[in-house]
């Protein structure tokens, strides 16, 4: 085979692995919206209905708990989490924190980033049993951010890293404190930290390992913080493999709500980041 | 010899075409004589970088870029060819702007070319030409114990010369090369324009440049392109004694022989925006991060 | 009233001057805490779960327990084997699997790809990195099970319901591919047009500017993608639960059921509330995990940076 056959034939594989990704990617996407969508529209009551009595025997009732279980544990989750994210960047970035801390600060943040979800959710389990508590949304609160924290961080800090350094000196210039110069610093790299948060808060949604021990797995409403709950991938996860149709198809009226929700927010930290490439000097060019 | 034509552009033309297109390069007729070194000048953004790369066609890795016209190398077209562009860009070597060390050793550097295009019989025929080419552009005593070092180590004034050698080792018929001292310290650039000037005897060099003094040295032939047309291309001696264009005259008087043509030319002109974002979007350090 | 304007105005910024500076001391504080909490939050998870596992370690060594195959906690038998060599039959398969078809539509998307095309694909493979991986699980169940257990398998001459290490390994390969493509561009991306210009100036080819020179120049980006890539797939919780059949078995065939450390936990979480040593266990399998992943993230450093070195540009 000569040079330019070989060259004709990267082309081709690199072509072909594409189309075989981008061909995968819409047919769960498809599979999942058509079925799911086909359920919500015959049955749109399951979603606004709290499940019966008996729910996981005979799909009595809707998953409104887990939709309900969902938005209570990611969105306090991903407040908490955001905060602590931000406060970290800042700290790395700023002059808070003497480069060797950086470093050492950076290689932990690298291996928590690696860490698989179930770790998270094992590991606030032992924090269950030496409290005596149960499991309950707080704790399924604690998991997500948890998870989402090193995520967020790393976002943040590449958003904090590419915003210029006139902006700095141009505070400190002024006699700013570090306080103040740090405020400055998150203002004018803010879309991308909005979009590195977004980004976050999808990974905790879609995350099931670690509020499968955490959060309690229940099929009732969560009364309270300290109550039981469930989120929409462990109903996925838990209804997938009933042997009941009906399980199943709400699994699939599931996985649309959640499919579309990180749609969703792919879009708007999309739409983020390209003004965030505006504004940025050197950031990302189309 | 001297008087035979290495490299001829019959009205060839450049546009970038983006968002609206840009002419960056209108209709230009040149002929590049062999056995020559002949300097591009002209102020930044006036398509001197862009002539250079459509005379390999290495322009086409970038997207958005029509060409009109055709260049011939000797009489055979470049555009107008079957021939697969590697096997012109072979025959038309290429030394970019930046130094530039492939991720291979100093001996793989030299020997990269050579052994894609299986130049050689066998290994210590191909010692011998990593040797005789590091020992051309004059690197050969400062390299020779450390060949299997990467060549990223060495200093940008030796990888600029190693950019040399493994340019020459597939032995092109021209060279071009784009500002090749820019990036250099002055004493390393003084290197490369030694190396440069005892090559000129072998090759047909094309040379991008934005200092005078510099065509002065080394140019045995001058081209003077502004704002993508070409204003004069002269012999050396003509061009800088006897100019025959009123811009030219006005561009040797008034940036005088030893000021820096990047530096006083307007930056801010609109028209020169397409070259500079071509040429720009790489030189963007904060881009290249992350 | 008798004062010059100038001293009250002295003692206002004097004043603000004060509170800003308070507000700096807090802040600082807590920028410290909030600066240290990565390391505190690791430590923790370290200390708290060595801690947990030690009922488990005082009564078994470990060497005894990874390489015996006998997992019967009701019995008080330990055996983690199957469930390592379930979680390493599937982290190879997987990364057999994905890893070139990451690195071709990688090569696709920074080398080949140009404008709206690229702009196009691109966020098809953001969309693919975010889609939940329950999903993926639910969706398999629906094609992949069936077509492994009717027709695949069969033909390999194996009986298979359809659950097991290949079906697992093909579902966690299309779900890390997309995370892999997406750290292989961007260090594609971030090579300089010269490497490209300096390849192609003596008359290579594409692909071997590809291959000899932009690979190797990525190649410390691309090798950390695909240890990224190695430990999701490493820790994967549910997809294995969904799709690998858990049976505490040493698997035979790729067909065959297993399976991994992560489903081990979730497959024993019912029995874990009442036996202590078995909860103990449990939690010492999150910390092979942890421990895992943390050999890996240390070694991709050292060999990144051994890589860096040999292959710069």
């Amino acid at each position: 085979m000569d040079r330019y056959a070989k060259q004709r034939l990267v082309g081709y594989l690199a072509r072909g692995a594409t189309a075989l990704v981008v061909s995968v990617m819409l047919f769960v996407v498809g599979v999942t919206i058509f079925r799911g969508a086909r359920i919500l529209l015959t049955n749109p009551s399951i979603v606004v209905t709290p499940p019966g009595t008996q729910y996981m025997l005979r799909a009595e009732g809707g998953f409104l708990h887990a939709i309900v279980g969902s938005i209570f544990i990611v969105i306090p989750a991903t407040i908490v989490s955001m905060t602590l994210a931000v406060s970290t960047a800042v700290y790395l970035q700023s002059d808070y924190s003497s480069e060797r801390f950086s470093d050492l600060t950076n290689m932990f943040l690298n291996v928590l980033w690696g860490t698989p979800p179930i770790v998270y959710g094992v590991f606030v389990l032992t924090i269950i049993f030496a409290t005596g508590a149960r499991q309950s949304l707080l704790f399924g609160i604690i998991a997500i951010a948890i998870f989402q924290y090193p995520i967020m961080t790393r976002y943040t800090d590449e958003a904090l890293r590419s915003a210029p350094d006139t902006v700095k000196e141009a505070s400190y210039g002024l006699g700013s404190t570090r306080f103040e110069t740090a405020q400055m610093t998150v203002r004018s790299a803010l879309p991308g930290v909005i979009a590195g948060v977004i980004m976050g808060f999808a990974r905790g949604i879609g995350d099931a390992a670690t509020v499968l021990f955490t959060a309690g797995r229940s099929t009732n409403m969560p009364a309270g913080p300290m109550d039981g709950a469930t989120t929409l991938p462990i109903l996925i996860y838990e209804n997938a493999t009933s042997p009941n149709d009906e399980l199943v198809a709400q699994a699939y009226a599931a996985s649309f709500l959640l499919i579309v929700a990180v749609l969703a927010l792919i879009g708007i930290s999309k739409v983020l980041a390209g003004r965030f490439a505006r504004y940025a000097p050197g950031g990302r060019h189309s | 010899m001297t008087s035979n034509v290495a490299l001829t552009t019959d009205e060839l033309s450049v546009t970038y075409t983006g968002n609206e297109d840009v002419k960056a390069l209108n209709s230009v007729s040149l002929e590049f004589p062999s056995n020559q070194l002949t300097a591009i000048i002209g102020p930044s953004g006036c398509g001197k970088s862009t002539l250079l790369k459509s005379l390999n066609r290495l322009h086409e890795i970038q997207p958005n870029v029509e060409i009109e016209g055709d260049v011939s190398l000797g009489d055979q077209p470049i555009y107008n060819t079957d021939e697969p562009a590697p096997e012109i860009r072979r025959r038309i070597g290429y030394v970019p702007q930046t130094p530039t060390a492939l991720p291979l050793s100093i001996y793989e550097n030299v020997a990269y070319g050579v052994k894609i295009h299986g130049d050689y019989e066998d290994s210590a025929e191909l010692d011998e030409i990593v040797e005789s080419y590091l020992r051309k552009v004059n690197l050969w005593d400062e390299v020779k114990d450390r060949l299997d070092t990467p060549g990223a180590e060495l200093s940008t004034g030796q990888i600029q010369r190693l950019c040399l050698a493994r340019s020459l080792a597939v032995e092109p018929e021209v060279l071009l090369c784009d500002e090749v001292t820019s990036a250099l310290d002055p004493i390393s650039a003084e290197q490369v324009e030694e190396t440069l000037k005892s090559l000129k005897e072998e090759y047909t060099i094309i040379m991008v440049t934005h200092s005078m003094d510099q065509a002065r040295r080394l140019a045995d032939d001058v081209v003077f392109l502004y704002l993508g047309e070409l204003v004069e291309a002269n012999d050396a001696r003509t061009f800088f004694e006897n100019p025959q264009a009123e811009r030219t005259k006005e561009f040797i008087s008034g940036h005088g022989a030893s000021t820096y043509l990047e530096e006083s030319s307007d930056e801010s002109d609109s028209e020169v925006q397409p070259d500079e974002q071509a040429d720009g979007s790489r030189d963007r350090p904060a881009a290249v991060e992350q | 009233m008798a004062e010059s304007t100038e001293s009250t105005e002295s003692s206002r910024t004097r004043g603000r001057l004060s509170t800003r500076l308070r507000r700096e001391r807090i802040s600082s504080v807590w920028f410290t805490v909030a600066g240290c909490f990565a390391i505190g939050i690791f430590v923790l998870i370290v200390v708290t779960m060595v801690y947990q596992s030690l009922p488990l370690l005082q009564e078994f060594s470990v060497a005894q327990m990874v390489t015996s195959s006998n997992w019967n906690p009701g019995e008080n038998q330990f055996g983690f084997l199957p469930a390592i060599v379930g979680t390493v039959y599937v982290s190879i398969l997987t990364m057999a699997m994905g890893t070139p078809i990451a690195i071709l539509t990688a090569i696709y998307l920074a080398e080949y790809a140009e404008g709206r095309m690229k702009t196009l694909v691109g966020t098809f493979i953001d969309v693919l990195a975010a889609i939940p991986s329950v999903i993926f699980g639910l969706v398999a169940l629906l094609v992949v099970v069936p077509f492994v257990g009717n027709y695949l398998a069969p033909a390999f001459g194996s009986s298979a319901t359809g659950q097991g290490i290949f079906t697992v390994s093909l579902v966690m390969s299309i779900i890390v591919t997309p995370f892999m493509i997406s750290l292989s561009v961007e260090s594609l991306e971030a090579l300089p047009d010269e490497l490209r210009e300096t390849s192609l100036g003596v008359g290579a080819t594409k692909w071997e500017t590809i291959r000899t020179v932009l690979l190797r120049a990525a190649g410390p980006g691309i090798f950390s993608a695909v240890l990224l890539g190695f430990g999701r797939v490493f820790g994967a919780t549910i997809v294995p639960a969904m799709l690998i059949g858990s049976q505490t078995q040493i698997p035979d065939s790729p067909f065959a059921t297993g399976q991994t450390l992560p489903t081990l936990i979730v497959n024993d979480f019912g029995e874990l509330m009442s036996l202590p040593l078995t909860q103990s266990a449990l939690i010492f399998v999150g910390v092979m995990l942890l421990v895992v992943v943390w050999l890996f993230n240390f070694s991709a450093m050292l060999i990144r940076r051994r890589l860096k070195r040999r292959w710069q540009y």
